[in-house]
């Protein structure tokens, strides 16, 4: 028994469904970077005293302004698939042009610094044109590019740099440059974050920001779609040259000097901060906020390290090392989280239920099996593919929701002739009439929409609110299952589980878990509101008689209960059922003022027995095929028909399986009942000999027509 | 074994907590050849068959018939069920019962009975030896031969083969520790067994010396009684089919437990010899009916299933029934003048098919 209740506890309180649901999110991949982060700065501020003074995180912060420019040029380049390693060279060719224009042209600095960007950006255009256009590879062409720019840095040096060195020229607008600031931050960190936003909305909302995550994406797709490939790899060199060259402006301004060794070893820094960040190398996954975050990780680790003491070659290879860290998690990261995620998505939960009510030939309860739906009239025999719903019209037409996206109309009187009444697509689920004549129906996959007389099919929702706090996205329907409508006209509808669609139901009844709830749709406001949450797969909705209420059911609780919608438990939810012998599915209103539930599989005890040991199922799922697993027995089923109070009155039920294994629905009309399953390829009806014969469901829910 | 790696292997899935099931292939690729033998008799439960001075003969229930005479009256009937049955050099027949009695009919013994000892309770097998002695497959120690889903999901082995002599009842314990013995063959200096739970034809040396040894492992399902034919090819009756959700439950200890203790053996994650008889049976998620059907290859708690294996007991071909069929079962097959005999245990039949030609 403790054992019993430590389990019952545990399972509900350790949300084990969270970490599955936080690996599908996109965001989980900033989870390294983020750590990496707080780890290396954590580590620095104990290792070194000062390290988060006023002064120290200015100095470092300039040096960020520049790094983080190049890295994010690094990180569009790697976005569409490619590399920029003349960066290194870009940046030292950047500084030396600014600093010879403004020292020896004598260039007004505006100009220069416009000049110098030019530079930058026809660097990065022959780069473009030689691997967009003549499509040479990334690697080595920018190899090259780097050595052949170096070289050339080199040339003009040995001219030209004992004249920059020794000019007595001085710009203002230089000086605020190198050591301005703007509100006490530093100027190059302001640039950082005006381009960093820029680049943002450029990458994540306009036009040429998605061409380039897609180029790097797929080549081939993109080039499929239509997006101009050579153009925009082409493009993304020559953003990568105007950001280097910005950055070598702001070097220029901040040392006023030139060396050999400016800019030497960059690319592979820059690279190693947008890896680690969390750009792929692959192309397509990344953005400009992995490049910043990559940045200031490996910013921080190099100053760290220098006011360490380190040495400079010590302190390269830990950048090294680092970089190899960033590739491995690069190269695996995406296929663990993959396998990780499908390995702990599957979370059964605790679920004890109460004893089952016998069934069997000889028992005495109104369960008792019998074969008063063995010779139920066929209907359609073969021309239906698993229809979930039935329903009829005031006309005794009858439609039935099909697994291929049509709802499916068999004509009154003999239903001989049939006809797609609308082609809805997704898996139409639950139907109900409302006061126009419309068909309302539920829309696994897709929501809640409408087809009127003429067929015209309407949306009318797809969205709720979203549950605070959860980790998936729940705003969005998955699984919208049953629907009925009250007589204002809103519409009560569920959706079975919010962390499954409808070919994964199975899995939904392995969890065990209350992952469903209930909606209510407005048609005059438009509005949909959550009203119920944590059901176990909420299935089955109905109004009651009196409208008051709204009856629900929840399959995998064996469960029938009662929302009240008004009176003085309004918002409640109450058991009217509370022990069906098996899975209960639509529920529909009698002709006696009474209710239809459809069971549509059986308890067996050994999967009873098995929702309450949920590491056994959690097992079950990884190590079984799926075709193996354990599974509430819906081979076998009922109708059962019972009052307001929970009183099951009887239970028709199709004892050999002939025609009607498992039924998912029912309608009472004109004293018979029709049946519909989820896995059959007929409808079935049979006389009701005590039912009223003029009853309809229509006529109960808007009266007789005129 | 070591500890941590059992719980490596554990968390893992792997090694000994692996659950993977041999493949129906080969020499067993399904075919529906035991559903299209024409039936010879209807009874409830037949079970062993055998050759004696009377033809072919069948256990059902307490009785034994003649398979050649479908519908007469009864040979012989006992006071208890019969357990196994086995046909004497002599032309006469050993039965056993399930209270362990071995009772003799026609032939030298007949009329003789073995007492019952409390070494041999759970009668499976029955075989004759040289020397006209009797071997005898005590299924297991704990449990009777009604029992074996028990046996089966409480991971016993616990059976053993006697040797018996049947004009002074003097007995031998051949072999002990086999999980399930339910079939034996004699050979000129061994004794081959099937052990069901093992999945496994393993070969008992008669003589003092020598150890047993595996003649044939990971049979897709649960072997039961065998026979030699003519050609001496060798016919081998499995009663029940290994599934991947039954393996991962005998490896589930502690809902395996509670599944005993707590739910009736007819309703456990088990074998059975013959699926779908109640509602309250364990489905699986590929076993659900589609259109009304039942597909044949959906996964069951019950199959029909004879294996042909040449001398050297390799399988060279296979007759099966289905999930759809309705030979489910198998616990006995003879060949008889190149035809095969079986009854299908769960489904009440006795039929025969020809099996000239038949290879996979």
């Amino acid at each position: 028994m403790i054992a019993e209740l430590v389990t019952r506890l545990r399972y509900r309180y350790v949300p084990d469904h969270v970490v599955g649901e936080l690996l599908g999110r996109k965001w989980v991949d900033n989870a390294i970077p983020v750590f990496l982060l707080v780890a290396v700065t954590a580590y620095m501020a104990v290792a070194i005293p000062n390290f988060l003074t006023l002064g120290s995180v200015v100095d470092t912060s300039r040096q960020i302004g520049e790094f983080g420019l190049i890295v994010i040029g690094m990180a569009i380049v790697m976005l569409a698939g490619g590399i920029d390693l003349s960066v290194g060279s870009n940046f030292a060719l950047a500084n030396f042009v600014a600093l010879a224009l403004i020292n020896i042209a004598k260039w007004p600095t505006e100009a220069a610094i416009v000049a110098t960007i030019a530079v930058g950006a026809l660097v990065g255009l022959i780069n473009g044109v030689l691997i967009g256009y003549l499509r040479l590879r990334a690697f080595l062409t920018t190899l090259v590019t780097l050595t052949f720019i170096r070289a050339v840095v080199e040339f003009l040096l040995q001219i030209y740099s004992v004249q920059i060195a020794s000019s007595d020229v001085s710009s203002d607008l230089m000086d605020f440059v190198g050591d301005g600031s703007v509100l006490g931050v530093p100027l190059s960190l302001v640039v950082l974050i005006v381009i960093a936003i820029v680049a943002h909305i450029i990458m994540t909302r306009l036009r040429i920001g998605w061409h380039i995550a897609a180029v790097g994406g797929s080549r081939r797709a993109a080039y499929n779609a239509g997006i101009p490939v050579r153009r925009t790899v082409c493009l993304s060199y020559v953003v990568s040259g105007v950001l280097t060259g910005l950055a070598g402006v702001l070097y220029a301004a901040r040392l006023s000097g030139v060396g050999p060794d400016t800019g030497v070893g960059l690319e592979l820094t820059v690279a190693t901060a947008a890896l680690l960040g969390g750009n792929s190398f692959g192309g397509g996954r990344g953005s400009i906020g992995k490049a910043l975050m990559g940045a200031v990780i490996v910013s921080v680790l190099i100053n760290g390290l220098v006011r360490l003491g380190v040495q400079t070659g010590a302190s390269a290879m830990v950048v090294g090392l680092v970089l190899l860290l960033a590739i491995a998690i690069d190269v695996r990261w995406g296929k663990w989280r993959k396998n990780l995620q499908s390995k702990v998505y599957v979370s059964p939960g605790y679920l004890a239920l109460p004893p089952c009510p016998p069934f069997d030939l000889a028992a005495s309860s109104p369960y008792a099996m019998n074969d008063r739906l063995g010779d139920a009239e066929i209907i359609g025999l073969g021309e239906i593919d698993g229809p979930e719903d039935i329903i009829l019209d005031m006309d005794d037409n009858i439609y039935c929701s099909g697994r291929q996206g049509d709802i499916v109309r068999f004509l009154a009187p003999d239903y001989a002739r049939h006809e797609v009444f609308a082609h809805v697509g997704g898996r139409p689920l639950g139907m109900a009439f409302d006061k126009d004549d419309r068909l309302l129906v539920c829309i696994a996959g897709m929501g809640l929409y409408g087809v009127d007389k003429r067929r015209n099919i309407q949306k009318l929702t797809a969205e709720t609110n979203r549950t605070p706090l959860s980790v998936i996205d729940d705003s969005r329907m998955r699984l919208a299952d049953d629907l009925d409508i009250a007589p204002d006209g809103t519409v009560y509808f569920s959706e079975a589980t919010i962390r499954y669609g409808f070919e994964e139901w199975v899995v939904d009844s392995l969890e065990g878990r209350g992952n469903g709830r209930i909606i209510r749709y407005d048609p005059a406001t438009g509005a949909t509101r959550t009203i119920v949450r944590n059901l176990l797969f909420a299935n089955g909705m109905c109004m009651a008689h009196d409208n008051k209420s709204v009856l629900f059911a929840e399959t995998w609780g064996c469960t029938v209960k009662r929302l009240w919608l008004e009176g003085p438990k309004a918002g409640r939810t109450e058991s009217v059922i509370s022990d069906l012998p098996g899975l209960p599915d639509n529920i529909n209103r009698g002709s006696r003022g009474d209710y239809w539930v459809a069971i549509s599989g059986l308890r067996t005890p050994a999967y009873d027995l098995a929702m309450t040991e949920p590491a056994f199922r959690k097992r079950m799922a990884l190590r079984v095929a799926g075709d193996e697993w354990l599974f509430p027995n819906v081979n076998a089923g009922c109708v059962a028909r019972f009052d307001d109070t929970g009183r099951v009155f009887e239970t028709l039920w199709d004892l050999h399986g002939k025609s009607h294994t498992a039924i998912n629905s029912m309608r009472e009309h004109r004293g018979y009942l029709y049946v519909s399953g989820v896995t059959n390829n007929r409808l079935g009806r049979v006389k009701l000999p005590d039912a009223d014969p003029q009853w309809t469901g229509p006529g109960s829910y808007w009266g007789a027509r005129q | 074994m070591n500890p941590l790696k059992n719980a490596v292997d554990r968390w893992l899935g792997r090694g000994d907590a692996s659950i993977s099931m041999p493949p129906m292939d080969g020499a067993f690729r399904p075919n529906d050849l035991l559903d299209s033998a024409p039936p010879i008799m209807e009874t409830p439960a037949p079970d062993c068959l055998a050759v004696t001075t009377q033809g072919v003969v069948v256990s059902s229930e307490r009785s034994l018939f003649s398979v050649d005479k479908a519908g007469g009256a009864p040979l012989a009937s006992f006071d208890a069920e019969i357990a196994a049955l086995a046909g004497l050099p002599d032309g006469g027949a050993a039965v056993g019962l399930i209270d362990g009695r071995i009772v003799f009919v026609g032939g030298e013994h007949g009329g003789k009975t073995i007492e019952a000892s409390p070494d041999v309770t759970c009668i499976t097998a029955l075989a004759p030896a040289q020397g006209g002695a009797l071997l005898v497959a005590n299924g297991s120690a704990s449990n009777g031969p009604t029992a074996w889903k028990r046996d089966l999901m409480e991971k016993n082995a616990s059976g053993s083969v006697w040797r018996i002599e049947p004009a002074s009842g003097a007995r031998k314990q051949l072999a002990g520790n086999l999980a399930y013995p339910y079939g034996l063959l004699g050979e000129a200096d061994s004794v081959v067994v099937s052990e069901s739970w093992r999945s496994a034809l393993t070969r008992i040396p008669l003589g003092a010396s020598g150890r047993s040894e595996p003649v044939l492992e990971n049979l897709p399902a649960y072997p039961s009684r065998f026979s030699r034919g003519a050609d001496n090819t060798i016919w081998l009756a499995l009663f029940a089919p290994r599934r991947q959700l039954v393996e991962f439950v005998l490896r589930e200890d502690r809902y395996r437990r509670r599944m005993i203790a707590e739910v009736g053996a007819d309703y456990w994650i088990a074998p059975c010899l013959r699926a779908g008889q109640s509602p309250l049976a364990p489905t699986q998620q590929g076993g659900v009916t589609q259109f009304g059907m039942l597909k044949p290859w959906s996964p069951s708690w019950s199959y029909g299933l004879v294996a042909r294996l040449d001398r050297g007991y390799r399988p060279i071909a296979s007759l099966h029934s289905r999930a759809n069929g309705r030979r489910h079962g198998v616990t006995s097959c003879l060949p008889v003048d190149g035809r095969l005999v079986f009854c299908a245990k769960g489904d009440g039949v006795v039929a025969s098919c020809a099996y000239e030609g038949l290879a996979s």
